[in-house]
């Protein structure tokens, strides 16, 4: 049975912990959700503070310490936790700037993408007609286009450096959200109370602002969080190329390319920054599963229910 | 059209709105260039009506009669083929952008359905106080204080402000909604249906609240409904209005008194008759579809139904004539 096989304890702290009001209570119920935004704070802390956390020097070359291994290894030692590479650099110390620099682009790539991809909706939705079908038939052929290879091949053309990833990103990702925006809106310009508002006088602009946006925050959060890890990925894609990210910078995906000739001989150069991207999509990608369900009303009153069956069902014994 | 008989129905220096031989028409398809445009769809044809201050026109007719076109082309939301509309002696129908949002604060709309009408997120205080807002008239403070007012003229508590339309029922959600509508004090009000969506039960209380507000206010009302008895009601006079075009129109008591038009005739015998010891009575019932407007361009539009029709009602349309002083009707079998 469903409900005896969950674990009693689960339920429990969840049942004490119901002051901190609305949503981080809801949030804190969701073990998962919780652990997902504490690994991307963590990694949001270590972007924000890296020159003053941060052990060594990511590029300092140390060639009497080459591929030591991590700390709790033989031969490892506590002043490099985990590991050098075949420079002798730091690995911890490259993981958390390369934090750094996926974070930024990501988040520039979202926040780029997304004010244009809304904009586009918000002009095909309300000026319709002819405007309309050209700005989605573009959103569709560029959908219909492997993006990857796309930046791949302006990249090689233009020659890289981060603003042109962070152009390339944005181009090849604002069209999920001009699409999402216009279906809203679409839809959402047909509620009655949008047609209130315009025959009660509202002007075009506060409709927009006052009565529409709002429908589309809660979806939009989760689709910037899926954006924002397809981003990470992509960004990471890209520097292993070669493409991406430039040598003396650093990035997860540039730290794996290096450490893909040492994959025998020393794991740890590659393990470690996969870890960190694994864990950041991961986590983005149970976050929006959590927003998601609690942006929908009918899936956040499932969850209610479970907690409450799952609650009574560990009284009960 | 016999401009003389329509100037009885309400007195020129009183009269707050004119339809003059007003036509809405809808684009069916849009035209691809490799056919031709289908005609337009006539959703109302050459309606003329006026209505005073302080006055209440019922609209009736059943679904797809063009009825709540003719609210839609008052409030600017229809695209009018013919005719214009004035209100206050202005003729207000090629208003666009901003005069039109300026006009708004005359005309109010009461809309049909609550539980749509009322923006979820919103508080019902910022819902009342959204026209006062957009129109310039008050905020803060002042805003609140007329807020509270208008709920206790619609007869809610007021708590109600600081809560959301979703802890309300329908009943009290019209409440809502029709004092949004009366916040900035508008001389007309255009309400769509607006028991129809409500129980029974409250029907009453709301048509009531109408009345009550109109001899309070002095606020003219057009007054759209699909059944006769909600609009006795309410109404001075009544519009029947059959697949586009108006059948019969004149005071309330006329209308009820004495039908002229054999479709109103219908209309008032399928009003159920609430005695259990008539029940066994037949009467006679109107047969058939109803005809969308648009279809045959000449006759009456009845004429498929109608028990009364002869030849000339299949040639041609029936003007809108007296039959009694400010009592007309379209037929030329009465």
């Amino acid at each position: 049975m469903s409900l005896t096989a969950n674990s009693p304890s689960a339920s429990r702290p969840a049942a004490r912990r119901r002051k901190p009001a609305g949503l981080l209570s809801e949030l804190l119920g969701d073990r998962p959700a919780v652990l997902a935004t504490g690994f991307l704070l963590l990694i949001v802390f270590v972007a924000i503070l890296v020159p003053l956390i941060v052990p060594h020097d990511p590029a300092a070359q140390a060639l009497r310490a080459r591929l030591d291994p991590p700390a709790w290894l033989a031969g490892g030692s506590w002043s490099h936790v985990l590991g050098t590479d075949n420079l002798g650099r730091d690995v911890l110390s490259r993981i958390m700037y390369g934090a750094r620099t996926s974070l930024s682009i990501s988040l520039t790539v979202c926040a780029i993408a997304s004010t244009f991809g809304i904009a586009m909706g918000l002009i095909a939705a309300y000026v319709g007609g002819r405007t309309d079908t050209i700005l989605m038939r573009i959103v569709d052929t560029q959908l219909s286009f492997p993006d990857l290879l796309l930046a791949l091949t302006v990249l090689t053309v233009l020659g890289s450096s981060p603003v042109t990833v962070v152009i390339i990103l944005s181009i090849s990702g604002w069209m999920v959200y001009a699409r999402m925006t216009r279906g809203i809106v679409v839809s959402a310009r047909h509620e009655g109370y949008v047609e209130a508002a315009e025959l009660v006088g509202c002007s075009m602009p506060r409709i927009i602002l006052r009565h529409i946006l709002p429908n589309i925050a809660a979806p939009l959060s989760t689709l910037l969080i899926l954006e924002f890890a397809r981003v990470v990925l992509a960004e990471a894609a890209l520097s292993f190329l070669g493409m991406g990210i430039q040598p003396p910078a650093t990035s997860w995906g540039l730290d794996i390319a290096l450490g893909k000739d040492h994959v025998f001989g020393a794991w740890w150069l590659v393990t470690f920054p996969g870890l960190a991207i694994a864990l950041t999509i991961l986590s983005a990608n149970v976050l929006a599963a959590w927003a998601r369900v609690t942006t929908d009303p009918q899936e956040r009153e499932k969850r209610f229910a479970r907690t409450v069956a799952r609650r009574s069902g560990s009284k009960r014994r | 059209m016999p401009e003389s008989e329509m100037a009885k129905q309400a007195d020129p220096a009183k009269r707050l709105v004119e339809f003059t031989d007003v036509s809405v028409a809808y684009d069916v398809q849009r035209a691809a260039f490799w056919h031709r445009k289908p005609p337009p769809f006539r959703a109302i044809d050459g309606v003329s009506f006026q209505i005073g201050r302080g006055e209440t026109l019922g609209v009736v007719g059943e679904s797809g009669s063009g009825k709540s076109t003719i609210g839609k082309a008052l409030l600017g939301r229809a695209p009018l083929a013919t005719g214009n509309i004035s209100f206050d002696g202005r003729d207000i129908s090629k208003l666009s952008g901003a005069a039109m949002r300026r006009l708004r604060r005359h005309i109010q709309p009461v809309l049909q359905d609550p539980y749509a009408s009322l923006n979820p997120r919103m508080r019902v205080a910022d819902i009342i106080a959204e026209p006062l807002l957009v129109h310039g008239i008050a905020r803060g403070k002042e805003a609140e204080a007329r807020v509270a007012q208008l709920l206790n003229l619609v007869g809610l508590p007021s708590d109600t402000a600081s809560r959301h339309p979703g802890s309300f029922s329908g009943g009290q959600r019209q409440r809502i909604g029709i004092a949004r509508a009366l916040a900035v004090e508008p001389d007309f009000i255009v309400a769509d249906e607006p028991v129809s969506a409500l129980d029974v039960s409250i029907r009453a209380q709301i048509i009531n609240l109408f009345r009550d507000l109109q001899q309070e206010l002095g606020v003219a009302y057009l007054f759209i409904a699909h059944d006769l008895a909600i609009v006795r009601h309410v109404s001075h006079r009544i519009a029947v209005v059959y697949a586009g075009r108006v059948a019969e129109i004149g005071p309330r008591d006329a209308i009820y008194g004495s039908p002229q038009h054999p479709y109103t005739r219908a209309l008032l015998d399928a009003v159920p008759i609430p005695d259990p010891a008539r029940r066994g009575e037949r009467r006679p019932t109107i047969r058939g579809e109803f005809g969308r407007p648009g279809d045959e361009d000449h006759g009456c539009r009845f004429a498929p139904r109608c028990p009364l029709a002869t030849k000339i009602c299949r040639e041609a349309v029936p003007p809108l004539a007296a039959k009694a002083p400010g009592h007309l009707a379209a037929c030329w079998n009465s």
